[in-house]
């Protein structure tokens, strides 16, 4: 599975580059946005068919926080293991990857900083997000479905929820919502502090 | 990003309702299955033209591209591991990929 979601990805990227025209561009937004929709109304509908959702997400309550919450963390401190193995300033390699794959944000936010680090933070965010999808199925299946769901970060609510779905179930395809948006929120508050105390 | 993230909410929970009423029979959801399959696909494809056509990541990545690379993994791996451990911590988790409660 994880093999055909690479070669999805890998399809799509040499079609991009070799074959399609730069004008093409434009309309790629519109074609995601219409899929991701059908997609989300597909995961909704699995979530229907869970006659015991309720009680299950009852039963979870406030505990799914952790999750949201360990991801921000685990953004945070690989950047700054990251930054010591590459022997770069760690405030930056963590300010590149607390973006949590939002790559367009990350990267603008990192623009008036310096223009390498606004491109580092795109080509981080975007690996995270391609590996994440790739890596969901074989994840899940051998580490665990919260695992699976933490590598997505800030994508968890969107493109890498209908993989999350197909993959684990649906408490965790409810936590995986609740993990992207949080994660989406904090984006824009952690990645200014984390350049200002460790970037400084 | 509000806005859209209700309407990814709204588009969970007009799928929800449909899902719960049980209006949709094994048969028919064995086809919509395929259909999802097929979505999920064409979106990885259209995802991966995105990059492709943006000359500036291509280049990019063949200069930075092993600092993004080892910035990604050494991420994953850490954020994978605390997530692991709180929900040992939290959840009481015994099984490897049920959530027991």
């Amino acid at each position: 599975m994880s093999f055909n979601i690479l070669l999805s990805v890998l399809l799509g990227i040499g079609f991009g580059y070799f074959i399609l025209p730069s004008g093409f561009l434009e309309y790629t937004g519109t074609i995601i946005d219409i899929g991701l929709c059908v997609l989300l109304f597909f995961v909704g509908m699995d979530l229907g068919r869970q006659k015991d959702f309720f009680q299950n997400i009852k039963e979870l309550g406030y505990k799914m926080i952790f999750v949201p919450f360990g991801v921000i963390i685990g953004g945070v401190l690989g950047g700054i293991i990251g930054g010591m193995v590459l022997h770069i300033p760690l405030g930056e390699a963590a300010a590149v990857s607390s973006g949590l794959g939002w790559y367009t944000l990350s990267s603008i936010m990192l623009a008036d900083y310096s223009n390498e680090l606004s491109v580092l933070a795109f080509l981080v965010n975007v690996l995270r997000e391609v590996i994440a999808l790739i890596a969901i199925p074989f994840v899940a299946k051998h580490i665990g479905f919260i695992e699976s769901v933490s590598m997505c970060g800030a994508t968890a609510m969107d493109t890498s929820l209908p993989v999350i779905s197909k993959f684990t179930d649906s408490n965790t395809t409810v936590i995986s919502f609740v993990t992207g948006v949080i994660s989406t929120i904090s984006v824009p508050v952690i990645l200014p502090i984390i350049l200002n105390i460790l970037g400084g | 990003m509000g806005i859209r993230l209700i309407i990814y909410f709204l588009i969970l929970f007009l799928g929800f309702i449909i899902g719960h009423k049980d209006k949709i029979n094994d048969g028919l959801y064995r086809k919509i299955n395929i259909l999802q399959n097929v979505c999920l696909y064409v979106l990885l494809f259209i995802m991966g033209i995105r990059i492709g056509l943006d000359d500036s990541v291509i280049s990019s990545f063949l200069s930075i591209g092993y600092m993004a690379v080892v910035i990604t993994l050494i991420t994953l791996i850490v954020t994978i591991g605390i997530v692991r451990l709180l929900s040992k911590l939290i959840l009481n988790r015994k099984g490897e990929d049920k959530i027991e409660l």
